[in-house]
């Protein structure tokens, strides 16, 4: 297994969150594997009272001084501060399941790509089973080679989790990182970008993510509160459109 | 005038006793030209001949066809470029010394060559192909063959009670080199069948009751080259299998040397790589009624995904496969051909010569 930051987007600090933080403090360690490095990202203070509760100094808590605490933001802020060769996002009310980059091992040596993406097992907050996520990359139907995400699927069909993935960090930074003026759709327009550019994404035939939805704090289902129907519509077709460009045009959807 | 007849009987003998150090009679095997469609009844004839023709011997494929296509393009070169003749057309000379093996099905060669003087031997793979052609009430002595290959003991006890004055050898078939367990498998489920209904049956059932797994690739393989096939199965991380008339079943070994599960409806004739001593192996995932496979072909995708197969199965897959390896076949056919066949030609040649010498020499 190549050396590989595993990044964790916080942008609060209460009990809830202090329990979610111990979690994926505590999944990532039974991993037992040493190349791998926690790191949690978020505003000063937040970041403070993680370092107060974690007192692990293989930790690294890096502040986000952008002034910008949504996801995106956090994990391009997060990026650009890695140093290893590849990195990790962890959501903090997601989990890794415990042989997952162990599969990463097996199947990187036989399969060259730029992203690897676990198939997702989706879960209720009460952690009832809702189906998968990225399973799309193994139906004939969808894909021109079984495993790979290309364009042509990413035309038709959104529904992928980037999360959990194992990113090469020089290929993410190349291609612009997220945009975060797509909101719940950036890791949507990324895909299209990060394949128009190249890199190819290849999803393993394991679960290796656990991922949680329907969370009430989560930023998706803020997100999805404010979004319309017409805004989530045009963010698609936006996406659709600016996958060929690296940087944001961050346009604001009008009505 | 007798004398000049005993003298040449002699020497004829002596002649053919003599090819036996040289190795150099003939072994004959009898196959139909499968004209480009994969048999594994044929593969098995094919690699008997050619771990013979290895080993030394003077190996011919005998044919009926008029334009035989032969295996080169499924099976391979290296079998096909065994000598084949055409019976009928080609010079084919056989002496005492020769053997000839007749597949099971072909009661009707048996009946053609009764009057040869070669040892004749039928193999036996299949006891519905035994009874298919063979008129009701003739059995394979009435022919003059008194002996047979089988592939494996419950078929040996199978012929017993049909035809117990034949004499059985077991030669186990050989699982090819070219089914190996990859790494990196990807989640498709490889359907291998011979009948298209049962298959529909099967899979149809699977993708309505399990919505949320109808994204996995099912395929439907066979009726290509062993080593595309091979491929397919190697890359695969699920089998299932529907051949319910086989006595043997070659796809379900070769997938668990791949590594991958096996889900099998269980043939009529439980092969007995399958029976353990009084229940089912645990090398895969058996079934009797078509309306439990939807729930065991979820259960192995769900194993596959999630790394949940148990260790135990895999245990069992190994014992199963590693009994069937060409390197135990190689030792069968040695025993077998090599070690029984042939001496006890040679000797029964030698006590015909050895009673005419005596003969000959009595009435002098």
């Amino acid at each position: 297994m190549k050396k590989t930051t595993i990044i964790v987007p916080i942008h609060i600090f209460d009990e809830e969150y202090a329990n979610m933080i111990k979690k994926t403090y505590e999944n990532v360690k039974s991993l037992n594997n040493d190349n791998l490095t926690l790191m949690y990202v978020g505003p000063d203070l937040v970041i403070k009272e993680c370092s107060k509760l974690l007192n692990d100094n293989t930790v690294i808590y890096l502040t986000n001084t952008s002034d910008e605490y949504n996801f995106v933001n956090q994990v391009n802020f997060a990026v650009n501060n890695v140093k290893t060769e590849y990195f990790s996002i962890l959501e903090v009310d997601d989990t890794y399941k415990l042989n997952w980059f162990d599969n990463l091992d097996i199947y990187m040596s036989e399969n060259e790509a730029s992203l690897y993406l676990p198939l997702n097992e989706l879960l209720t907050v009460d952690g009832k089973f809702i189906g998968y996520l990225n399973e799309m990359a193994w139906n004939i139907g969808m894909v021109e080679e079984l495993g790979v995400i290309d364009m042509e699927t990413l035309k038709v069909y959104m529904d992928f989790n980037i999360t959990g993935g194992l990113f090469k960090t020089n290929d993410f930074i190349e291609v612009g990182g997220l945009k975060s003026s797509f909101k719940i759709a950036s890791s949507y327009e990324f895909l299209m970008r990060f394949t128009e550019f190249g890199k190819k994404t290849f999803v393993l035939p394991k679960v290796g993510y656990y991922h949680m939805t329907g969370r009430k704090n989560s930023n998706m289902v803020a997100f999805k509160e404010i979004l319309s129907d017409e805004e989530l519509e045009w963010l698609i077709k936006r996406a659709h459109k600016e996958y060929k460009d690296k940087e944001d045009s961050n346009l604001t959807f009008e009505k | 005038m007798k004398k000049d007849n005993v003298k040449r009987t002699i020497e004829i003998l002596e002649k053919e006793i003599d090819k036996f150090s040289k190795k150099d009679f003939k072994v004959f095997f009898f196959v139909i030209d499968s004209e480009n469609n994969p048999s594994g009844f044929l593969t098995y004839i094919y690699e008997t001949a050619l771990t013979l023709h290895n080993m030394g011997y003077n190996v011919n494929m005998l044919h009926q066809a008029e334009n035989f296509v032969g295996v080169g393009e499924w099976l391979g070169e290296k079998y096909a470029m065994l000598p084949h003749l055409n019976i009928e057309k080609d010079n084919v000379s056989i002496s005492p010394s020769d053997f000839l093996f007749i597949p099971e099905i072909y009661s009707s060669v048996m009946s053609q060559t009764k009057n040869l003087p070669c040892k004749r031997i039928a193999i036996l793979q299949n006891h519905r192909y035994m009874t298919k052609y063979i008129p009701a009430g003739t059995k394979w002595s009435d022919m003059g063959v008194y002996d047979a290959v089988v592939t494996s003991e419950t078929l040996a006890n199978r012929l017993k009670v049909n035809q117990p004055n034949i004499k059985t050898e077991i030669v186990r078939p050989s699982i090819s080199e070219h089914f190996k367990n990859k790494k990196d498998k990807k989640i498709i489920i490889n359907v291998v069948g011979q009948n298209e209904e049962d298959i529909n049956h099967t899979v149809k059932q699977f993708v309505w009751q399990y919505p949320t797994l109808n994204w996995v690739c099912i395929r439907q393989i066979g009726g290509e080259s062993k080593e595309n096939f091979a491929q397919d199965i190697n890359e695969g991380a699920i089998t299932v299998w529907l051949d319910t008339k086989t006595d043997f079943g070659y796809t379900p070994i070769e997938a668990m040397k791949a590594g991958n599960i096996v889900i099998g409806k269980i043939p009529e004739t439980i092969p007995e790589w399958l029976m353990g001593e009084d229940m089912l192996k645990d090398n895969g995932l058996w079934f009797n009624n078509d309306d439990e496979s939807p729930k065991l072909i979820a259960a192995a995708v769900r194993a596959f995904i999630n790394d949940e197969v148990p260790n135990e199965m895999f245990d069992e897959m190994e014992k199963t496969y590693s009994k069937y390896s060409p390197e135990k076949q190689k030792e069968d056919i040695k025993r077998v051909y090599v070690d029984t066949y042939f001496v006890k030609r040679e000797e029964e040649l030698k006590e015909t010569l050895k009673i005419i010498k005596n003969n000959a020499k009595k009435s002098e």
